[in-house]
Formats: C-alpha cells, structure tokens, sequence
C-alpha cells in the first residue's frame, strides 16, 4: 500500500475552461494498492485526486474544480534479482476513470466529466527497511472518450491530459 | 418660505424614490455589463483571438460596447469598439436586405419566386430568389452555401443597374451613417474607384488603414499574421464595417428604416425543414425567437450577431481570427452550440 503526495503538472486541455490555469502545479495526493512480487510483473489499483485543478491566482472565472482519477495499471518492474536492495525501477500503465469537474459565476463554463483515461509512467521504489520503503513516480495521464456536453474550443473531441510526479510511502505487507 | 421648503422635501423624496428605485436597476445592469466582459475576455484569451469588438444594443441604442485585445499584435495597436473588421458571409445579411429593398419592395416585376436564372447567370436553371436567400436548393432542401448566395448581387444590379458596391454604399452605408463601413476593399483600387467621388474614396482608404489584421492560430495557440485575400463585395462577402455601424444596421432593421414590415417579416420567418429565414438564421430558444447570422474566413476573421427581438436586444462581435466559429458549427443552424452566444443568452436572457 502506497500513500503519496505530489504535484499535477504540465496540463492540456481544449474544454472551455475559461481560466489561464491548467498548465499550473497543483498539489495531489492518493493512494495506491500493488501487488509486485520479486519478478517482472504486478498488478496496481490506485485513487488519486487534485483539488483546485483548474483554478488559478491568476485570474481566470473557475469558482471551484477537481481532478480524480481511479485506474487499474499493468507493473513491469526490474526483478529483485538483479536490483538486489537498491532502488527498483518499473514501469505502470493501464485505464480508468478520469472525473473532472469545473464550476464557476454561471453555467458557462461549468462541467462533470467522467472520461475513461490512460496512464503511462514509471519511478522507482527503495526500501528503507523490511516493511517501509519510498516510491518516487512520474505518470501521465489522458482522455480516451469524449466528453460532447463540454464546450472545447476546437469544436472537437475533449481532450485533457496532465503530468503528475509523486512521492510515497510504500507499507508491505 | 414654506413653498420653498415644500418643494425642497417633494425634490428630496423624488430623488430618495429615484436613488432606491432607479439606481440599483442600474447598478444590476452595470453588474451584468462587467461579468460579461470578464467572460468575454476569458473566452478571447482561451480561443487565442487577438482582437475582438463586441457591442450589445438595447432598444435601438448601444448600450454597451468594448474592444479587446489588439487589431495589430506586432504593432500593439487595441482593438476597439470603431476598429473595422471583414465581416466576411454576414455580408449575407446586407445582400439580402438589398435583394428585398431594391427589388421587392420597390414593386418591380420581380419576384421572389422567381427563377434566378431569369434576372442573373446562375448554374440552377429552376432554383428560386427565395431558395437562395434561405440557403436551399432546388428540391428545398437546407443547403448552406455562401458562393450561390453571392450571385444575390447581380439580381440587385439588374433591379438597380448600378455597380453593387455603389448600391451598397448610397442605400444602406450612407443612409444609415454608417461612415466606418467599406463596400469591399477593391473599391479603392483602380479601374472600382471610379464609382465614388475622391472624397468618399479618402474615407475609405483611411477605415481600410484602420482595419484589424487578420490572423490564424497555430496549434500551440499562437496568433500568426495571415491574409485575406476576399477584395471584392459580393451579395454574400467582402464588406468591411465595425460593431458601432452593424449596430446602425441592426437599428435600421428593427425600426423598418431599410425594408416593409412584409419584407422584414418575409426575411425572419423561419422554414418548415430548414434553420433560415430569408439571409438571417432564425431558431427558438426558451420560447424567444433567435436571429442571427455569422461571418468565416478561416485563419483570418469571424463574426456573429445575435438578435431577440422579443427583447430588442441585439449582440455584435467582430474579432480578427476565425475564433468566434471555430467552437461550434454556424452552419448546422443552432446558435446556442456556440459559446459567445451561450454567454449573452445566459446572462441577458436566461
């Protein structure tokens, strides 16, 4: 089990968001569930949610907004055997669930999206002791599916991804 | 003395009863006017438009009226409320005002279930005035295509037997001071500028030297200086006008200065089967009747005017990139797809 916290970054989207803050850090927290045994493959369930995503203090007309994500990821991580008691690099990606959520002055640019989504990265994970250990991790994270009651300003497909770098306490059981 | 003091409490109740019911209408209007510029910027700022005019007319008066953003990037120049734009196919609107003033009300021989092909060339030997000016073809079917709508002009130089520009400038520009406007930007240009005295041709070339730079946007969003390469004016394109004289028009219109009340109720009577009155697009929107038409010259200018005439209200934008049509499908004859429009009916009208 993974508790971390983190930071979104880099974040793109074409929905009418009406806020100069997408691309913008925000923080992020989560939890993780893996199964990963000495060899090559594990299995992952992870929630991760970032309040504020589109808001900005910058300007912008975004009152309140999130992003959460629940995913079901594919691990491939470097074998014990070679790592030995070093830090093990891996690599995750699977689908899921993207909710993203917007509200502002008026109805305009307020929307609930469930979208499936994609996540690919990779990090590495260290044990300090038998049962502790830390988890650093970079994903990104996409839309797969539309969303057609958002306004995008292209006219076309939704479209919303975003990097997220993460640290964590890793708890073996 | 107690005359003076009488008149002095009847002036201080009537300004009480003034400050407590006229002021705060205001102040809700006022309200209203500066979320709706926050939102408009907003929007020009995330569709990446460089310059936008915008104007919102109420009871035959603007109200309200603003430029955003620059008419010149390079040259930091801001887009204001005078600054003139290509209005590109809402041009539709002026040809089909002219096609019912000049030819119609005028009570000539024409009429506009006449074969176009009797009054101009045109490739539809059994299509309709009618058909073309409500976008259909010749099986009435909803078709919208702004080149047949452009040949409207030579069944107005038949009507009139004057260059259409000409048409344009004596029977709308000029008589509704519309003195921002250009018959299309040729007009300037040798053998056009023999139509207008040198004087008129002083005033266009100075709004031409004022027109806002068109521009495309990259995928990155950034704003590159493009060209427009439509110079002439046709029935459908190439009129040159600002937010201030589109709503002269808009007035005009309203007021029946330009057309009959028949030719008027002719123009924004929807179909049956299709999105178009007579030149204008006219749908429902929570039990108000929509007017509206739009302006396209991809990479370069849009444009869009909303009319509800049930309010007298009147919304007018003119930006130099294709942002105002890019989010939404003008054509597809549903105005409230688009998000500038969603945002006047919303704070005007919901």
């Amino acid at each position: 089990m993974t508790p971390f916290v983190g930071s979104a970054f880099g974040g793109n989207t074409n929905i009418i968001v009406l806020s100069p803050s997408v691309g913008d850090k925000k923080f992020t927290f989560g939890g993780s569930l893996s199964f990963l045994s000495d060899g090559l493959l594990g299995l992952e369930a992870e929630v991760a949610h970032t309040p504020h995503f589109f808001e900005s203090s910058r300007g912008g007309l975004v009152l309140q907004s999130r992003v959460s994500t629940v995913s079901g990821s594919l691990i491939a991580a470097m074998p014990i055997a070679i790592t030995g008691y070093s830090l093990r690099p891996y690599l995750v990606g699977g689908v899921g669930l993207l909710h993203a959520s917007s509200h502002g002055l008026i109805d305009l640019n307020s929307f609930d999206s469930d979208l499936l989504a994609l996540n690919l990265g990779g990090g590495a994970i260290g044990f300090i002791t038998n049962k502790t250990g830390v988890r650093f991790e970079l994903r990104n994270i996409r839309n797969l599916s539309p969303d057609d009651s958002t306004a995008t300003t292209s006219g076309r497909s939704t479209r919303l991804s975003f990097w997220r770098a993460s640290v964590g306490i890793v708890l073996r059981y | 003395m107690r005359h003076l003091r009488i008149r002095v409490t009847a002036l201080s109740v009537a300004a009480f009863l003034f400050a407590t019911a006229v002021a705060p209408a205001a102040n809700a209007q006022s309200l209203t006017f500066g979320l709706f510029e926050r939102y408009l910027d907003a929007l020009r700022l995330e569709l990446n438009i460089p310059g936008l005019s915008a104007a919102v007319v109420q009871n035959g008066k603007i109200v309200w009226d603003h430029g955003f953003g620059s008419r010149d990037v390079a040259a930091s120049l801001a887009a204001a409320a005078d600054t003139p734009y290509p209005v590109a196919n809402l041009s539709e609107t002026f040809g089909a005002a002219l096609v019912l003033q000049q030819c119609i009300d005028r009570g000539d021989e024409i009429a506009l279930n006449d074969r176009v092909v009797r009054w101009t060339t045109f490739p539809e030997p059994t299509t309709t005035i009618a058909q073309v000016l409500a976008h259909v073809n010749a099986s009435n079917v909803y078709q919208y295509d702004t080149t047949r709508f452009g040949s409207m002009s030579g069944v107005v130089v038949e009507c009139v037997d004057q260059p259409y520009p000409r048409i344009m400038a004596t029977e709308v520009l000029d008589r509704l001071a519309m003195t921002d406007s250009v018959p299309g930007r040729d007009v300037v240009e040798a053998p056009g500028s023999q139509v207008f005295p040198a004087v008129t041709l002083d005033r266009y070339r100075g709004v031409l030297t004022r027109m806002a730079a068109p521009y495309r946007v990259d995928s990155k969003g950034a704003a590159i200086r493009s060209d427009y390469t439509q110079r002439s004016l046709t029935g459908s394109n190439g009129l040159i006008s600002t937010v201030r004289d589109l709503a002269k028009f808009d007035t005009a219109l309203a007021d029946g200065i330009l057309l009959s009340p028949e030719s008027r109720a002719a123009m924004w009577a929807p179909g049956s089967s299709r999105p178009t009155g007579l030149g204008w697009f006219v749908q429902s929107y929570n039990g108000e009747r929509l007017i509206w038409h739009f302006g396209l010259a991809k990479d370069a200018y849009s444009s869009l005017i909303v009319k509800v005439p049930g309010r007298q209200l009147t919304l007018i934008l003119l930006a130099n990139s294709d942002g105002l049509a890019t989010s939404f499908t003008p054509t597809a004859g549903d105005v409230t797809q688009s998000i500038f429009a969603r945002l006047f009916l919303t704070l005007f009208i919901s």
